[in-house]
């Protein structure tokens, strides 16, 4: 399992000031990760170089933005970007940042307009960021002065399933190339009807005083582990309404399922349907998802989560019959895409930097465009009851990254290191249309193991223009 | 605000409603849920909308769909029974909060047994051992209803004064 991640460096990658090098804080033979990792503010500087400037960032949705002079401001690790939709309605992301003295180009969080103009000396650029007016150029600047090199710092834009992602480096693989094969499971969720999925209103933001990767690699990761202690308090208020399994049995069905990981850092659980229930988080069924059943019969009796029954005919034709297969038997549950994102059904959220001990959280519902309003509100309502800032699953969740994250900063507890041995190997069942790593059984750590190594190769600068490891990948 | 005609400090019916705003805040503070909750109607409409800091004439500053809470009674009474199952972190050890209440302005409503109460609201959240405060800052609309010799809130809507909250998550009513 750890020799094909331990192939020669091709340098030392991000390195502290004391010398250590960032990727020797994962111990990649006993699956350990040094805690320094969430309190250092030199690990935090070196991940703004080495990973948020190198990897695709997601800001948002282009549902947002449906009009020309859109826009909405964003962060990618503490720089402030305007992302903005232009007169072509092509889609565009600039550093909130005039070239001339270096203010705010833009100070509001969202809006429309058709140009964005810097208070301090009245520079004005264009949607596509490009400057369009320079007071008093001819007698400050002379005739010379060339507008076209004073452009906003503009970061490359791509989109998946109107998901906006933006990055910084020239070189990183194109997104589909980054995304690669976990884009299997991803249309399961975002991509899977003529319209596609779209916004609703803004997203919620909070302030949460933990590291970011406390949720990445837990979502990533695919956590059905920590449903049994955390999340608890649902399953209890299952039993007193008169869910007959019992405790015992409703905790342990949350253990047994798919989990799904990328060597690229993407990672994704899966719960399978069985008569009685499965589990609480894969809901109750009344008959065997077997990949034997029929997609339309199965889906007409349950319709996948999210998807109206006007648009289950859809589903044929977006998806593949391996991909209807997985939706029937191992319908998605919460995942993440590599670094700072997770998504369960409906919600995606990207866990914003701000520091080593802060992150703000950016959480999107998503639904399906053409679902009938009175079902995208109902979509609306559970998400917002379950997660988000008010949500009776994720207050726990943010609990447990916080109370972790304050004795992580301890200069004892700093130093300790966490472990992810619990291990399965590959196993996809026999039928398995799908790519990717794929276990089956009770849930264990290699998902989220799979994250840190992601994280390592970054931080070791090991990922090259196609996205893969450039040393030792599988 | 201006729903309908003020109803003064001096008028009695303001002291009513002043009386029941601090006898509420007094049970959410000392963490009486179920009492509390004894004060919502049936048909109840609590949320807490998202902020958004725009540019003069760019539209209003609530999102009119997102919120960091829409909850009816159901939702609202559910989520008080599962604070006090026995494995709610986020709430044990309880955040001590204190709700300050002030600028109280009532107005009639369309029907005489009810009222629009709009008030301004200070939490401040201490929890576990923190060194630090979250502030909570808002301001609430409300529809309150004659009940008995008493109110029940009909409607209350949060508006909060940040568009991204400074507190790690949102267990509290207020």
């Amino acid at each position: 399992m750890t020799t094909e991640h331990a192939g020669p460096s091709h340098g030392p990658g991000a390195i502290l000031p004391d010398g250590t090098a960032v990727a020797s804080l994962i111990d990649v033979e006993r699956r350990e990760v040094s805690l320094r990792l969430l309190w250092d503010p030199d690990v935090y500087r070196a991940e703004q170089r080495w990973l948020f400037g190198r990897c695709w960032n997601i800001l948002g949705h282009e549902s947002e933005l449906p009009q020309p002079g859109d826009f909405v401001v964003r962060q990618i690790a503490g720089d402030a970007v305007i992302v903005s939709r232009d007169r072509d309605g092509d889609l565009h992301v600039v550093l909130n940042m005039c070239r001339h003295r270096g203010m705010e180009v833009c100070r509001s969080e969202s809006g429309n307009v058709s140009s964005f103009v810097c208070p301090f000396h009245g520079w004005r650029y264009g949607l596509d960021g490009h400057l369009i007016g320079l007071p008093y150029q001819k007698e400050l600047f002379g005739p010379e002065c060339d507008r076209r090199t004073l452009g906003l710092r503009r970061a490359r834009v791509e989109t998946y399933a109107g998901i906006v992602f933006a990055n910084w480096d020239p070189s990183a693989p194109a997104l589909k190339d980054y995304l690669g094969d976990f884009c299997w499971y991803l249309d399961l969720i975002f991509n899977r009807s003529r319209s596609g999925v779209e916004c609703v209103g803004a997203p919620q933001r909070w302030v949460v005083r933990s590291n970011w990767k406390l949720p990445s690699e837990q979502f990533i990761g695919g956590d059905a582990y920590h449903f049994t202690s955390v999340h608890r308090s649902l399953v209890e208020l299952r039993t007193q309404d008169g869910d007959q399994r019992g405790l015992a049995e409703a905790l342990r069905g949350a253990l047994h399922g798919m989990s799904v990981s990328s060597p690229l850092g993407h990672g994704m659980r899966a719960n399978r349907r069985r008569p009685g229930g499965s589990g609480i988080l894969a809901g109750p069924s009344t008959m065997e998802a077997s990949p034997d059943v029929d997609p339309r019969t199965w889906f007409k009796d349950v319709p996948p989560r999210g998807v109206p029954p006007e648009l289950v005919d859809e589903l044929f034709e977006r998806l593949t019959p391996g991909q209807l297969t997985a939706l029937v038997t191992y319908p998605p549950g919460p995942g993440g895409i590599f670094p700072n994102c997770g998504f369960n059904h409906a919600n995606l959220r990207v866990h914003v930097p701000l520091g080593p001990d802060r992150f703000e959280m950016l959480n999107f519902v998503l639904v399906e465009r053409d679902a009938p309003a009175s079902f995208k509100e109902k979509i609306r309502k559970d998400m917002l009851y379950g997660f988000g800032t008010s949500g009776v699953a994720e207050q726990d969740d943010v609990e447990i990254w916080c109370s972790l994250q304050a004795r992580a900063s301890g200069y004892r507890g700093g130093q300790e290191t966490v472990s992810y041995r619990s291990s399965l190997e590959v196993s996809p069942p026999p039928w398995w249309p799908g790519p990717e790593q794929v276990r089956v059984g009770y849930t264990r750590e290699d998902a989220a193991w799979a994250f840190w190594l992601r994280y390592r190769d970054y931080l070791a600068g090991q990922v090259d223009q196609v996205g893969q490891r450039t040393a030792g990948g599988s | 605000m201006d729903r309908g005609r003020r109803i003064g400090s001096c008028d009695p019916r303001f002291s009513e409603v002043y009386d029941f705003l601090v006898d509420e805040a007094t049970l959410l503070d000392n963490n009486h849920l179920e009492e509390w909750a004894q004060l919502l109607a049936e048909d109840l409409v609590y949320r807490i909308p998202v902020r958004r800091i725009l540019s003069r004439g760019q539209g209003p500053p609530f999102d009119p769909v997102m919120a960091h809470l829409d909850d009816d009674h159901a939702a609202m009474t559910t989520r008080i029974r599962r604070l006090r199952s026995k494995a709610a972190w986020v709430e044990d050890p309880p955040s001590i909060v204190r709700r300050l209440l002030t600028n109280v302005r009532v107005t009639a409503a369309e029907s005489p047994s009810e009222v629009w109460v709009q008030s301004y609201v200070l939490a401040l959240r201490s929890q576990w051992t923190k060194a630090q405060f979250d502030i909570i800052s808002m301001e609430r609309q409300d529809l309150l209803r004659r009940k008995a010799d008493s109110f029940e809130i009909a409607r209350r809507t949060v508006y909060v004064d940040q568009s991204s909250l400074e507190t790690s998550n949102l267990p509290l009513f207020f």
